[in-house]
């Protein structure tokens, strides 16, 4: 017998999966809309050398790759944010800032086998392209908080962090690319003991090893961020913190609640350049939104402005998200004879709503009955 | 309601005893019939047993919210979580093995390395910058370096007496292992006091322990 499987990391979804998600999505899609945010369709397959560019230590193993006719890398795309900013910079050169986009669009990765991680993932988001730092960051949050509140009967939490505290200080003590890339990992992952190890390796200071070692405990609410002050050994780091407390104020004077700091979020430390933050939703175990600021990715291809964006994980949050109950239809029995009086009568009624034809060869005539 | 995945086996009994001493309600575990989860009498926490590697797929997905595991067990694994603590018990380190006399850094040719940690052995070679095969072996991994099967082992020691008696020396010591508190990212943002306690807890006593075996 032939067998038909799909490509490890794959899945179908059927029916009510479907409709679950179909509703997640118009929800999000809609908040998006009403913040202004117009929608962008990119391809799926983009050149491996554009992301090369975006990237500055792209995972290639990560990544869907083929050729194309000319020999030249192709890959399914990796993310959106990528395409956007392509995007952006090249057909919107000329056009006047801001630019704000969403998309809804399946990213590929590559994931290792039976690890349970998918390798087809659906990202709804924005991009705010062209406002800077303060109204941009305010903006941007208060999109995501709307988003989020689709979410009903569950606890969420936002979290906020700025890559700059990380990076400010790795400068300060000239620490090198690598070594950098290897903190910023151990402290994401909150990897005590690997991180005191590797800090004992770069023989700092007693206040930097301090501040590299509170970093992955500097999460909570925003007294975090007073906390965090007596470990700052520079006025760049009091400037970070002070830009988050007046975040944290803006967010408060909005009556924004669930948010929460984490100075220690330190992953993709070559792509974000400012604030960058994170969603978790109860009973959920992997993130459900995740995003931040990327000042320098899009003069990368051509065009140099300040941007920030963020993506929900549809499914991550469509594991949890209750469709409504579809209304009750219509159902039509009828024999293969009166077929055109049948279809007459469906035409008629999916005006209204639903209708299922059954035919049924011991039917009398045709019969309407609810379903 | 914190769920707690306990690996099986070796570092089962002194994570139970850990937990004896923060004083939380672990009768059942103790006790344990056929039953899979067991539930705290005192606190609302619950505990469930599994294999080291399942332990870090339970915390990764959310299932469990904290897991009790070894740091050879995460070096092999892959996946999202955040690694709290040090709990200071079962303790050995990653080795690398050969025969006597015919170390695998010194052969120029061909390098094969057996072990049951080939993620860690591929990591750790190509630190060093060298190529060789590895090759993934389930058990009794002396016993390949003996029969030919590759120039040298990667594997975890204790204290050395399996390796001395097969005849076995050792080349290099990788890095040092024990048993890590890995919690859940989604976990920790949204039970941060509930994880923040147990870890308090967890400290106490561990560093109750290294007191009286300094003090010895």
């Amino acid at each position: 017998m032939k067998q038909f499987t799909i490509p490890a990391g794959m899945r179908d979804r059927i029916l009510d999966e479907c409709v679950s998600r179909r509703e997640l999505q118009q929800a999000i899609e809609e908040r998006f809309a009403r913040w202004g945010y117009e929608e962008v369709i990119t391809p799926t397959i983009e050149f491996y050398k554009t992301y090369e560019a975006g990237f500055d230590n792209i995972n290639e193993a990560d990544m869907y790759k083929f050729f194309d006719a000319q020999g030249r890398i192709l890959m399914l795309r990796a993310d959106m944010t990528i395409p956007i900013a392509r995007l952006a910079a090249t057909k919107f050169k000329d056009a006047d800032v801001p630019l704000r986009f969403r998309y809804c669009a399946s990213v590929f990765k590559v994931h290792e086998d039976l690890s349970g991680l998918k390798n087809e993932i659906s990202d709804c988001g924005v991009e705010l392209i062209g406002v800077s730092q303060t109204c941009g960051d305010l903006e941007i949050l208060m999109t995501a908080l709307d988003a989020l509140s689709v979410v009903k009967d569950r606890s969420w939490v936002l979290e906020i962090g700025n890559i700059n505290f990380f990076r400010e200080a790795c400068r300060y003590f000239a620490i090198t690319k690598e070594d950098s890339e290897e903190l910023a990992e151990l402290i994401d992952d909150k990897s005590i003991t690997s991180l005191k190890e590797k800090l004992a390796a770069l023989q700092l200071n007693e206040d930097g090893k301090q501040f590299f070692l509170q970093l992955p405990w500097l999460s909570g609410d925003r007294t975090i961020l007073q906390r965090a002050k007596q470990y700052c050994f520079c006025k760049e780091l009091l400037t970070i913190l002070q830009d988050l407390d007046a975040l944290a104020d803006d967010l408060q004077a909005l009556g924004c609640e669930r948010i929460q700091f984490d100075l220690g979020k330190t992953k993709n430390l070559n792509y974000y350049t400012g604030i960058v933050f994170e969603a978790y939703v109860e009973g959920v175990g992997k993130r459900v939104l995740s995003g931040g600021r990327y000042d320098t990715l899009l003069e990368k291809y051509g065009r140099k402005l300040p941007a920030v964006g963020f993506s929900i994980k549809l499914d991550a949050l469509s594991e949890i998200w209750k469709a409504k109950e579809p209304k009750k239809g219509k159902v039509i029995v009828y024999h293969p004879k009166d077929r055109v009086a049948a279809m007459k009568k469906a035409q008629e009624l999916t005006k209204e709503g639903r209708v299922r034809l059954v035919v049924d060869t011991d039917a009398q005539g045709m019969r309407i009955k609810e379903e | 309601m914190l769920s707690i995945a306990l690996t099986k086996g070796r570092l089962e009994k002194q994570s139970v005893a850990m937990f004896e001493q923060c004083g939380y309600g672990i009768e059942e575990l103790k006790n344990k019939g056929r039953q899979l989860v067991f539930p705290d009498t005192k606190k609302e926490q619950r505990y469930f047993l599994v294999k080291a590697a399942d332990c870090v797929t339970y915390v990764v997905h959310g299932v469990a919210d904290v897991g009790f595991v070894g740091k050879d067990t995460l070096m092999e694994a892959d996946g999202r979580y955040y690694e709290l603590m040090d709990l200071g018990i079962g303790k050995c380190g990653f080795i690398v093995a050969g025969l006597p006399n015919q170390s695998p850094f010194d052969k120029r040719g061909h390098v094969k390395i057996g072990s049951k940690y080939p993620n860690v052995a591929r990591e750790y070679f190509k630190r060093r910058n060298m190529d060789v095969e590895v090759i993934k072996i389930e058990g009794s991994v002396e016993l390949a370096p003996i029969l030919g099967l590759c120039d040298g082992i990667v594997d975890i020691m204790e204290t050395g007496t399996t390796l001395r008696e097969n005849g076995l020396v050792v080349y290099e010591r990788i890095c040092e292992i024990s048993a890590r508190v890995i919690v859940n990212r989604a976990s920790f943002k949204l039970k941060r006091t509930e994880i923040l306690s147990l870890l308090e807890d967890l400290q106490k006593v561990r560093d109750r322990d290294v007191e009286t075996n300094e003090s010895r």
